[in-house]
């Protein structure tokens, strides 16, 4: 009886929620049928138009050019405006002077953290720790929405397997199953559950497609691939986003089987509308239409009505749409249905954000105070950034430092607040970001000493520190000579009992066109660090990066490195928690790390090929290798040490003979060995043996974050299903083969338990 | 009946093509209807000849009963008259009698090496090109052997990669005409002519794109670039006649191409119409088990035989699984049939079953084995592939009136590395094969001095070397070093991540460098190397692969002046393995940089240069050439008319010279993107000092042709560019309209 009660009421819920959304949208589409009823064809073409903002002095919209379009209603909205005063004259511009009432939507690169900056979404990845990730979005959300902003352009869920590609750095890694985790974190946490509040905002995944895969890592570079390939390792992630409901998503630059993303039918219509039943926009990468015009398919009247046929409904800057769709109309070369199509899902967006009850809804001064940047949502950083640094080596047990005597901070990175919060952070004040050398101060208080040089410029080519640290991100750049600049460093390093090394990249040699050939530390930092071993003092390298960076030598050379790539606001306070031990590290590398460039592209979920090395050995002739390198990376995929160790069991498997849809339990116990508290990231991997296509030879397939006090053990299981079994075959169908698979476990993708099941349909 | 076949056989002369093929047809499927299943499969059986050094005694003994029992179709690497004759009289005493077909990787020369494949692609000489492959078929098949295992018509883009040495390039159209000129030269008159062997134009598909330009690694691309950049050179060779192709060892879209129905079944065979049979590589049936793709030896035999592999080396998974099956009805009888005639075709074709011994000729062998004129192809070829890269101040040629001059590297006492890899040692070699110390001895002047001094080795780290080397160079007027690989450093599993001379070379060179000698340096490897510092300080550079048994020689005729270099680079050459993949033909992007310092929100590096540091179609010559004004016929042309180019090339030096002016287009707008240019044709030209000739191309619609994204074959009117130039980054360029109207 009572089962039959909680059914009853299971129904009850489900039809009241389901009718609820049906009244929702059932109000939507009157309200926009009535509206779109009443707009002129310029005014439809007007909520295609995302132009760039200009420069618009608070209190002067009225008079700028921009809001000369706005009143006549040429702009469905706009970006990159900062200042709750502006957007609030802006929107009042469209809500009070342009016939139709229609309200802006606002959006910014809200990458990672809007005021309070939150480590670069490759350092975020790190945690694997969801509910973190989840809160810096939420964060982001809710600062940037106190500031007028509703939507952000983020996330970007590219997978990306070559280091060389400097946007990297904004994504979440190489592998599609953890991006896909990330990607449904990060949209949760903008989005929230309800649009219309006024501490959310709506994501915009991109970018829509395969952007990761430039050829050569060299941004905005052809990708070229299988369809298999898309469906199985790039296209997962914007897939997960779409299901968690992403509001809107971005079209990439690059072209996919020839054809730009932005004019991609295949892509923006087929895959993502019919396949996968997207409901919100698409709007085009900064002129990205325009751009097809170099790709060489057509000149901007072609490609603005390819781009609208293929799928796109808001055209970014470049007014193809504005000024061209007209006269296609006319030509036949697009219908009124195409337009008015894209104008119903851009009016959509904004019903679903609630401006059309309330423009003003995210101008809302009072919140500034108590929403952004708050000690609360400075606390949380700290912690996620100290949680996202990943210990990549550290011989004798130097770290954790201690706090007393003498420590020599030296180098180009060791105290600049503007290059802390890394690459696409537009919206955070840079002069509030804590340096390094901050940070250790606060942390030795009075009971040691620091001691500070600089040791070396960025790098030696002073053309390249300029487009290394653009965007007010100088590294002050010292005239002395690279021997000058050392032996300073190297004199005080004389009398330090330790040495932390700040080298590595500027936070601009990372993010969007930021492509680089070598991945070494730059020139003239090497040396430093070089000079530095020779002192005999024990050496922490605190590396500073937005990519996996080639790191051979000083992986053979330096005791101690720890990779911090950009932390954020409280950067420095969060490295000194790490090296001084209040926070034990447990970020794990979402990307491989090569030996050398010569490797790009390496990742751990490659295929096996019909000519593998046999086990344990680098190279055999006539095997698939190299005659100068082993085929394994630096740091594989997965990889972070602790100051505490953990021990691992053997993999316990609730059977090893399935069928059909059995589920399957995988245990292992982890074990604290030492005396410090700390949290490891077990991780599962399934090799399907045989497939009708060939499979890589591990796939993640789970993970699972938790602490562990001193001494303790902890059994984890993972329950597998057949659905974690599944991948898209020859014929595009979702499913998975009977056969044998391997099941493993471990810290890291290449130290693993592994135990082979047989599961048959 | 089988006599019949025989008598049949002799009165077959004065017939059509056709005519023929039906007959041999009808004889296939005489033979055919004798064969139990077994004896089938044997024909689809490939082993490996593993010979002891003291006679024709295979290790595995069973090999011989097989051959015996009708079990083998094909033996590969049995060489020589005697060794070939020992096996195919076992062969004859099998109940059909069907011979044996020798297979052999005659990859650049047999007796006779000539230089490497990539090369001789720089010499741009089909006729060249075509002639070394006919050399080597007539020395080969004086050894017995029937069939090579070349061309490698794999385009690849990644100088990490091995094995582009053994192709010709990046570039499909220039790969091509040589896959064709290489098919023609080894197949020659066509098989039945004692000095033709089959071809195998290999490695079907798409080898040369392995992931990280490692070797055996997997491919991945959307089927609109296999066709587009890596299908035509196959379907080339397969419309000149090449009798056979060889399966490549990676999986294309996950799918090895051993078994990969679709290129093998719907493509070649469908499609193209491919009329001869396909062999596996080495291994590769089986190798589907470690791809994941298979569970077992027997799946990977079913799978590959349904595909459309036809024949299988060395995998035993045919000989070892076919009957069980076929008995289980897993694959069809129909399927066996298919490839044991294709593979009979060609025995008949060769004439085997009129003479199973007719290329075990002692006399032949002998006549063949050091063959003047076979040497003297070789160093013509060899002289033509050498590329001059730079030469400032007109440094080169040398004077032979020097007095003293200085050779250093470890390369410049080496006979073996000339070689290259893919060839063949032979004993007397050391005294065949001169030495570049012994060509330039040979040019000098009696009572010059050579102050050689080797400086290093090629990959150790050893510096000791470096002030014996200073001490020669400091004793004479000039300095030439001779550097680079080792011949084993590039060929089949011999992937680099770093392409970087290697060792301690480059530091040798700055040090010698130093000394403010005129320097030359001669670089000799099979890939494309990143040499920068060199590039930027060091005024002469010629690259010089490995050419062959008259590699030396040519070295120093070009050298010395006595001939003009004309080779131009098939490959890009990077500033570093960052670049890679790194090819003149990419496409534009939406973000073109507009040149070396715009490179913020454009498609570049914030480290590096976008360009090669030596583009595709680059090369010098002693010679200076000029180009006029590009003449077109017209600027708007439709669709069946011939588009006429005419450009005027000066040669405006005091010295005889040959230069290839090459053609490139751009499609401008196309319903899928299109190169930024494509090579359309170009002219091989001899100019005599001085002169000037009128170079005219001509280009019609069917120039245009690309594959769309319904991967339809076909040309888009609308806008092109039309270039021309002496390389594919220096070009005359002019816009014309080819519209879709009559």
């Amino acid at each position: 009886m009572k089962r039959i009660c909680f059914i009853v009421l299971c129904f009850a819920l489900l039809f009241s929620s389901v009718s609820k959304a049906q009244t929702t949208d059932t109000k939507m589409k009157t309200f926009i049928d009535a509206l779109m009823k009443k707009m002129t064809l310029e005014e439809k073409l007007g909520q295609l138009n995302l132009p760039g903002a200009g420069d618009i002095v608070t209190g002067q919209a009225q008079n700028s050019d921009i809001g000369k379009k706005i009143r006549d209603g040429q702009v469905g909205g706009l970006f990159n405006i900062k200042g709750i005063d502006k957007i609030r004259d802006v929107q009042k511009l469209a809500v009070e002077q342009t016939r139709l009432k229609i309200p802006l939507i606002f959006g910014m690169d809200v990458i990672h953290g809007y005021q309070t900056a939150f480590p670069i979404p490759l350092a975020l990845s790190c945690t694997w720790n969801m509910e973190a990730i989840e809160t810096s979005a939420r964060i982001a959300a809710t600062e940037a929405s106190a500031e007028g902003i509703c939507w952000t352009f983020s996330p970007m869920v590219d997978i990306s397997r070559d280091p060389r590609w400097g946007r990297v750095a904004e994504g979440a890694g190489e592998d599609a199953y953890l991006g896909s985790q990330i990607a449904k974190a990060m949209v949760k946490g903008y989005q929230g559950n309800d649009l219309s509040k006024n501490n959310t905002i709506m994501a915009c995944v991109k970018h829509y497609a395969m952007y990761g895969a430039a050829e050569a890592g060299r941004d905005y570079n052809t990708t070229d691939m299988s369809r298999l390939r898309m469906y199985n390792e790039y296209l997962p992630p914007y897939k997960a986003a779409v299901d968690a409901g992403a509001g809107s998503i971005m079209a990439s630059f690059n072209e996919v089987d020839g054809i730009p993303a932005t004019g991609n039918k295949f892509l923006l219509t087929d895959v993502l509308r019919r396949q996968w039943g997207f409901k919100g926009f698409v709007v085009t990468d900064y002129t990205g239409i325009n751009e097809m015009e170099a790709h060489g398919i057509g000149n901007l009247a072609q490609v603005s009505a390819l781009a609208l046929k293929a799928g796109v409904q808001m055209d970014m800057v470049g007014e193809g749409f504005l000024t061209t769709l007209k006269q296609s109309l006319k030509e036949g070369k697009v219908t009124q249905k195409d337009i008015d199509n894209a104008c119903r899902l851009i009016l959509e967006a904004k019903y679903k954000l609630g401006l059309f009850e309330d423009p003003f809804r995210y101008c809302n001064a009072s919140r500034i105070q108590n929403d952004v940047y708050t000690p609360d949502n400075v606390a949380k950083e700290r912690a996620i950034a100290a949680e996202s640094f990943v210990l990549l080596k550290n011989q004798s047990d130097l770290l954790p430092l201690k706090k007393t005597g003498t420590i020599a901070l030296i180098g180009p990175l060791g105290d600049s607040k503007s290059n802390m919060p890394g690459t696409w952070s537009v919206s955070t004040d840079l002069q509030k970001a804590v340096t390094l050398r901050a940070g250790l101060e606060k942390a030795i208080g009075m009971s040691g000493k620091l001691v500070f040089a600089k040791g070396s410029n960025l790098v030696s080519d002073s053309l390249y520190e300029v487009r290394a640290t653009m965007f007010g991100r100088s590294l002050n750049r010292d005239g002395r000579s690279e021997e000058e600049l050392r032996n300073e460093a190297l004199a005080i390093a004389k009398n330090a009992d330790v040495i932390v090394a700040a080298l590595g990249e500027a936070s601009e040699m990372s993010g969007e066109s930021s492509s680089r050939t070598d991945l070494d530390i730059p020139d003239v930092q090497k040396r430093l660090l070089a000079e530095l071993l020779k002192t005999g003092k024990p050496v922490v390298l605190v590396l500073f990066a937005g990519r996996p960076m080639t790191l051979k030598w000083e992986q053979e050379h330096v005791p101690a490195i720890l990779n911090v790539w950009f932390g954020g606001s409280e950067s420095g306070n969060a490295i000194a928690d790490v090296l001084f031990g209040d926070v034990n590290p447990s970020g794990k590398l979402t990307t491989t790390f090569p030996q050398n460039v010569g490797q790009v592209p390496i990742y751990y979920a490659h295929k096996n090929t019909g000519r593998p090395l046999p086990e344990g050995k680098w190279f055999e002739k006539f095997r698939s290798n190299y005659l100068d390198v082993s085929n394994d990376p630096l740091y594989p995929f997965g990889y972070g040490l602790s100051y505490t160790k953990f021990e691992y069991s053997e993999l316990e498997l609730s059977t090893k003979q399935l069928k059909g849809n059995q589920t399957l339990t995988a245990s292992i116990t982890v074990t604290n060995k030492e005396s410090r508290k700390g949290k490891e990231v077990v991780q599962l991997y399934i090799r399907d043996l045989v497939g009708s296509v060939t499979r890589p030879v591990k796939e993640l397939k789970g993970f699972q974050k938790f602490e562990l006090a001193p001494g303790e053990s902890r059994k984890v299981s993972f329950t597998i299903t057949p659905e974690d079994l599944k991948f898209y075959d020859m014929n595009g169908k979702l499913d998975w083969e009977s056969g044998d698979f391997q099941i493993m476990a471990g810290p890291d993708s290449k130290n693993v338990k592994t135990v082979t099941v047989n599961w048959n349909k | 009946m089988k006599k019949l076949l025989l008598s049949l056989a002799t009165c077959s002369l004065l017939v059509s093509v056709l005519a023929q093929t039906n007959r041999i047809d009808r004889k296939v499927d005489s033979v055919l209807r004798l064969m139990t299943l077994e004896e089938k499969i044997g024909q689809l059986n490939q082993y490996n000849g593993d010979w002891e050094a003291t006679g024709p005694i295979t290790k595995a003994g069973d090999k011989q009963e097989q051959i015996i029992a009708g079990k083998v179709g094909s033996m590969l690497n049995v060489t020589g008259v005697e060794h070939t004759r020992v096996l195919q009289e076992l062969a004859m005493r099998s109940r059909l009698r069907i011979p044996l077909l020798f297979g052999q990787d005659v990859i650049h020369g047999y007796r006779t090496i000539f230089p490497i494949p990539l090369a001789e692609a720089a010499s741009w000489d089909l006729e060249a090109i075509e002639r070394s492959a006919r050399i080597a078929a007539i020395e080969a098949s004086a050894q017995g052997i029937h069939w090579t295992f070349a061309p490698m018509v794999d385009v690849a883009r990644d100088p990490r990669w091995g094995r582009v040495m053994e192709g010709a390039g990046e570039d499909t159209y220039l790969g091509t005409l040589i896959a064709v000129a290489q098919v023609k030269g080894f197949q020659g008159k066509g098989l039945g002519d004692t000095s033709s062997i089959m071809a195998c134009a290999k490695h079907f598909a798409a080898y040369g794109a392995a992931v990280g330009g490692r070797d055996y690694n997997s491919v991945d691309m959307s089927l609109r670039q296999l066709h587009e950049t890596y299908l035509p050179p196959f379907k080339a060779t397969v419309d000149a006649g090449v009798a056979t192709l060889m399966n490549s060892f990676n999986d294309i879209n996950g799918i090895p191409a051993s078994a990969n129905k679709y290129i093998l079944r719907d493509v070649l065979k469908g499609q193209w119409n491919f009329k001869g049979f396909v062999v596996s590589d080495w291994g590769s049936i089986g190798e589907m088990i470690k791809h994941g793709y298979v569970a077992n030896n027997k799946e990977a035999a079913e799978r590959s035989i349904i595909a459309g592999t036809d024949m299988d080396m060395e995998s035993r998974s045919y000989i070892g699984h076919l009957a069980n099956l076929v008995k289980q009805g897993r694959v069809k009888v129909a399927a066996i049939d298919d490839a044991v005639k294709r593979i009979l075709r060609k025995k008949f074709e060769l004439g085997l079953f009129d003479d199973p011994y007719r290329y075990s000729n002692k006399a032949r062998e002998e006549r063949e084995w050091n063959n003047e004129e076979h040497l003297n192809a070789s160093l013509d070829i060899a002289r033509k592939s050498i590329v001059l890269l730079k030469n400032e101040h007109g440094l080169l040629p040398l004077k032979k009136e020097l007095g003293a001059i200085a050779l250093i590297g470890p390369l410049v006492k080496s006979y073996k590395d000339h070689l290259g890899f893919w060839s063949y040692d032979w004993k007397d070699d050391s005294l065949r094969v001169p030495t570049l110390y012994d060509a330039v001895r040979s040019k000098l002047k009696a009572g010059a001095v050579i102050n050689y001094a080797q400086g290093c080795s090629i990959t150790g780290m050893s510096r000791e070397g470096f002030a014996e080397a200073m001490e020669a160079a400091r004793k004479s007027e000039m300095v030439v070093m001779y550097v680079g690989e080792r011949r084993d450093q590039s060929g089949e599993a011999k992937s680099r991540s770093d392409i970087q001379l290697p060792g301690v070379q480059e530091e040798l060179i700055k040090q010698i460098a130093e000394l403010g000698k005129p320097m030359v340096v001669l670089i000799g490897a099979g890939r494309p190397l990143v040499f920068n510092w060199t590039s930027q300080h060091i005024p002469a550079i010629v690259y010089t692969w490995w050419l062959g048994t008259k590699g030396a020689n040519a070295i120093a005729d070009v050298i010395f002046g006595d001939f003009n270099p004309c080779g131009k680079l098939p490959m890009s050459f990077p500033r570093n393995a960052g670049q890679v993949p790194i090819y003149y033909n990419h496409y534009n992007t939406g973000r073109p940089a507009s040149s070396d310092s715009d490179r913020n929100y454009v498609s570049a590096y914030i480290d590096l240069n976008n360009d090669p540091q030596y583009p595709f179609g680059y090369g010098l010559s002693y010679s200076k050439f000029e180009y006029g004004e590009l003449k077109l016929s017209s600027r708007n042309l439709k669709a069946n008319e011939t588009l006429s180019i005419e450009i005027p090339v000066t040669n405006k030096s005091d010295r005889n010279g040959t230069e290839v002016i090459q053609l490139y287009i751009r499609d401008l707008v196309g319903s899928v993107v299109r190169p930024v240019k494509e090579l359309k044709a170009f002219k091989r030209i001899s100019f005599n000092a001085g002169e000037t000739k009128t170079i005219s191309f001509r280009l019609r619609t069917d120039d245009l042709k690309f594959y769309n994204n319904e991967l339809k074959y076909d040309w888009e009117p609308g806008e092109f560019q039309v270039m021309v130039g002496g390389n594919s980054a220096e070009v005359r360029k002019e816009n014309i309209i080819w519209g879709r109207g009559k």
